[in-house]
């Protein structure tokens, strides 16, 4: 019982072992391809950021580059008719919006007086390039301020060899409402998540009125990051800006993990922004790696399972086979017993039936043959002792047969064993023919022998004479010299023979049996 | 048995339910509390805001009767201050043009402030083909009479912004300010209060002549002089310059060791009268108008105690609104008032971090 205890839980330890095992290493191989994937998703993202800002900030400056040729054309189409008076200007002005598609188209007079297509105005307080002592030599990109906070973005060139009204025209410029550039680049993906896109300048202040992720519209963007970002950090970002390099940051606002990645924008004094959550990519690499490693888990579990079940079903089968076959042992060993037990019973009847004879009940020849090697084998060892042999055969046997039938004759020779036995009944008889009957003298039956053989004979005398059952009897003793029983033997038969020949002499004066 | 069991568990289930509730409704009616207090603040500082600035405008029901009207308008001088009122003057000529209805406008005026300058535009104008004159008067005794003029000869003049002509001028309405007076006595009440009605005052003005700027000036002083521990000390006219209203301030401070406050009368005198403060380190009370973005900070930072701001924006939208009716020959009256009046609201400390929000973005 305790062995099969132990063995079911080596099983069962095995199979554990095994499935830990398995699990362990599917495990240890997820966690593996996580790091790798979350590795992976940081490069990509990296890789993502890097080239979103770079195509909005392209973007943005192929906006801005396409504003100035526009007005660069818009110059060189104004024809001196169109400066004429203010009412052609303006008119002009008109076309050049509608054709180009400008939100707002203006030129500049020496005096800073503005000439849009509905109004004149003084810009010299209002736009930054007209500030006094500031030359407009080239393109420039500026914003100006509009009540209520929001700014539009103003870009000017210088205007040459034009008069009107008698005043040099000196610059021109179209105001451009940033949001309207920024919206159209802020990229909503579909699961909700949003990468920000958004303009500052190089102090961090918003170009924009739009919101940037989780950092808000009025926000700046530098002031923000300080304080979400070490102390080091913060000041390589404000550099950044400041000297309008490309760059990235990574940092916890407002409870989420962002990546700024901030680059210039070509021909402004802008930075532009991309602002990504910081697991949009990564998350989605995990997903997709979590969902095998989940599938992988789901199969590493169902296969532990099946295993598990597998080594439960073995063992319990194993069990049952093992009760199944000691039982069957055990059978099968009972039967052998039982076999062997009858077999011993029946070799008992066997040798009974062979060692006794069936008539007289005395022992049979085949049971003297078997006695006669051992008493041969102590002749020859000299261990013999005193023995002697005693041989009868019953007189008048055929007679009998002949005139009382066979019946009578087996009674006959019962009769004659009777008093051969009654007399020698320390001594085994053995029936060792039809007729005859040899009995081994030991003991008591040898130390008195011949006064039994005497009162045989005389029994054998007055049944001869009253025509009884007569038996011839002869008896020899072992001799030295005798090699064999068969010696003995001999000398008793013959003496038995002589007696028998007495006997019938006799009988014939009594005139034969009865 | 058992149902007294089960009615003595469900007591018990729902005394301990009260028990943790209980706190918590203490607790969230507390925070409650807290945040309509919040709330009622925020809301008192947003009331103030949006009071001083109105960015939401929309033109009143008249049907003007042309589809095209061309302006002619001419105020101080190229300030800030006046490109705040324009904004609101284009938000309106955009809401007429998607009405179908074209304004074209001069809006125009000198770099520094001049009443003859004004006097030779205004001349300039009427021999162009406007519609409407309109003017922020630089000085009423120069410019009235010329408005007058213009009005016989049959143009349509009105007086906006900031400044009105002088009393018995035949402009036919005026946009704006009307209360420069009070509102000069209203900083300077609130100076004096801040002070203990005790201490040297100094008034900074802006341009000598011009009508706002001196009726503020006029009401600080008369504020001030009503209590005997105050005194004006000094008056001085920057010429809406702050470089030089600092530099006037650093002189009246040299003048006055014990100066305790200035008020300031125009947009460029808060600036340049706080940085001069700040530069000394001296603890002297300022007073002063407008939303100057630089201005807004030293409020924010407690520079300057409070600032009168006017409502440019509604000014601008207001103006163009007359204009057109004015052109259409309406006269004052149902549909428009002679005189139309626009805020001035005092802003504190606590007000200018939305101020300068709302206005300028800053956080």
């Amino acid at each position: 019982m305790s062995d099969k205890r132990t063995f079911l839980m080596h099983v069962f330890a095995g199979a554990l072992i095994v499935i830990a095992v398995i699990v362990g290493m599917t495990l240890w191989t997820g966690e593996g391809a996580r790091t790798a994937a979350d590795d992976a998703g940081d490069k990509v993202s990296e890789f993502y950021l890097q080239e979103l800002a770079g195509r909005r900030s392209q973007a943005v400056a192929e906006l801005i580059g396409t504003e100035f040729k526009q007005m660069e054309r818009a110059v060189d189409l104004m024809m001196p008719e169109d400066l004429a008076s203010e009412d052609s200007l303006r008119a002009f002005i008109g076309r050049v919006e509608t054709l180009c598609d400008l939100d707002l188209f203006a030129v500049v007079d020496e005096d800073d007086v503005v000439y849009a297509r509905y109004a004149t105005y003084m810009g010299g307080s209002r736009y930054e390039f007209l500030q006094e002592g500031r030359e407009l030599s080239g393109r420039l990109v500026s914003t100006t301020s509009l009540y209520g906070a929001s700014k539009q973005v103003c870009l000017a060139v210088p205007v040459y060899d034009r008069a009107f009204m008698g005043k040099k025209l000196k610059a021109c410029f179209v105001q451009v409402d940033i949001d309207d550039i920024i919206s159209t680049l802020t990229y909503n993906d579909e699961d909700g998540g949003e990468t920000s896109c958004c303009i500052y300048y190089k102090n961090g202040e918003n170009l924009t009125q739009m919101g940037f992720g989780p950092i808000g519209a009025n926000e700046n963007l530098l002031n923000a990051l300080r304080g979400q970002v070490d102390v080091s950090e913060w000041r390589r970002v404000q550099e950044s800006f400041d000297r309008g390099r490309q760059g990235e940051v990574r940092f916890a606002y407002k409870g989420a993990t962002e990546t700024l990645y901030y680059m210039p924008v070509e021909d402004t004094s802008w930075m532009l922004a991309i602002l990504i959550s910081d697991s949009l990519i990564r998350d989605q690499i995990r997903s997709v790696s979590d969902g095998m490693l989940a599938q992988s888990t789901i199969q590493i579990l169902v296969t532990s399972i099946v295993l598990l079940v597998y080594f439960g079903m073995l063992v319990f089968r194993m069990r049952r086979v093992s009760i199944t076959m000691l039982e069957k042992e055990r059978e099968q060993s009972r039967n052998v017993g039982e076999r062997a037990e009858r077999s011993e019973q029946e070799l008992g009847v066997i040798k009974e039936i062979a060692y006794r004879d069936a008539l007289t009940g005395v022992k049979s020849k085949y049971a003297y043959t078997e006695e006669e090697p051992a008493i041969d084998e102590a002749m020859r060892d000299g261990s013999i002792g005193e023995i002697g042999v005693l041989v009868c055969d019953v007189n008048n046997l055929k007679y009998v047969n002949d005139t009382y039938g066979h019946s009578a004759g087996d009674e006959y020779i019962k009769a004659a064993c009777k008093l051969v036995c009654n007399l020698y009944d320390h001594s085994p008889v053995f029936r060792i023919g039809g007729d005859e009957f040899a009995v081994i003298l030991r003991g008591e039956d040898y130390a008195h022998r011949h006064e039994i053989l005497a009162e045989l004979n005389r029994i054998v005398e007055e049944n001869n004479a009253r025509g009884e059952v007569v038996v011839a009897a002869g008896m020899a003793e072992y001799e030295p010299g005798d090699a064999r029983l068969r010696d003995v033997f001999r000398r008793a038969d013959r003496r038995m023979y002589e007696r028998k020949a007495l006997l019938k002499q006799l009988q014939g004066a009594n005139q034969g049996p009865r | 048995m058992r149902v007294f069991r089960m009615g003595t568990s469900l007591a018990l289930a729902i005394l301990f339910a009260l028990a943790m509730l209980t706190p918590m409704r203490i607790g969230n009616k507390a925070l409650a509390q807290d945040e309509a207090k919040r709330k009622t603040v925020q809301s008192d500082t947003a009331q103030i805001v949006q009071n001083a600035v109105d960015f939401d405008h929309a033109l009143d029901g008249y049907v003007p009767k042309k589809d095209h009207y061309n302006v002619y308008l001419t105020y101080k001088l190229v300030h800030p201050w006046w490109d705040a009122v324009a904004l609101g003057i284009e938000d309106a000529q955009r809401q007429f043009l998607d009405r179908g209805v074209t304004v074209t406008y001069e809006y125009l005026a000198p770099k520094a402030a001049s009443a003859e300058d004004q006097k030779q535009r205004l001349l300039e104008a009427a021999k162009g083909s406007y519609d409407v004159i309109g003017v922020d008067v630089a000085d009423v005794d120069v410019i009235s009479p010329i408005l007058d003029e213009l009005m016989a000869e049959g143009h349509k003049v009105m007086t906006f912004s900031s400044s009105d002509a002088a009393q018995g001028c035949k402009r036919i309405a005026y946009v704006g300010n009307t209360h420069n007076y009070e509102d000069g006595a209203q900083l300077a009440e609130a100076l004096c209060k801040k002070l203990g009605y005790r201490g040297k005052i100094a008034i900074l003005v802006g341009t000598n002549g011009a009508p706002c700027h001196e009726d503020r000036a006029r009401g600080a002083r008369d504020a001030i002089e009503k209590y005997d521990d105050m005194e004006v000390v000094e008056v001085e006219y920057d010429d809406d310059s702050s470089t030089r209203a600092y530099e006037l301030t650093r002189q009246i401070l040299d003048n006055h060791d014990d100066l305790a406050g200035i008020v300031c009368c125009n947009m460029s005198n808060p600036v340049g009268a706080a940085r001069a403060v700040v530069r000394s380190g001296r603890e002297v009370v300022i007073v002063g108008m407008d939303h100057d973005r630089e201005a807004l900070r030293y409020l924010s930072e407690g520079v300057i105690y409070c600032l009168g701001v006017q409502d440019c924006y509604s000014i601008g939208f207001d103006t163009l609104q007359t204009v057109v009716k004015i052109a259409d020959g309406v006269m004052p009256g149902k549909a428009y008032p002679e005189t139309k009046n626009e805020n001035t609201t005092i802003i504190y400390q606590d007000d200018a971090k939305l101020m300068r929000q709302v206005l300028y973005g800053d956080m």
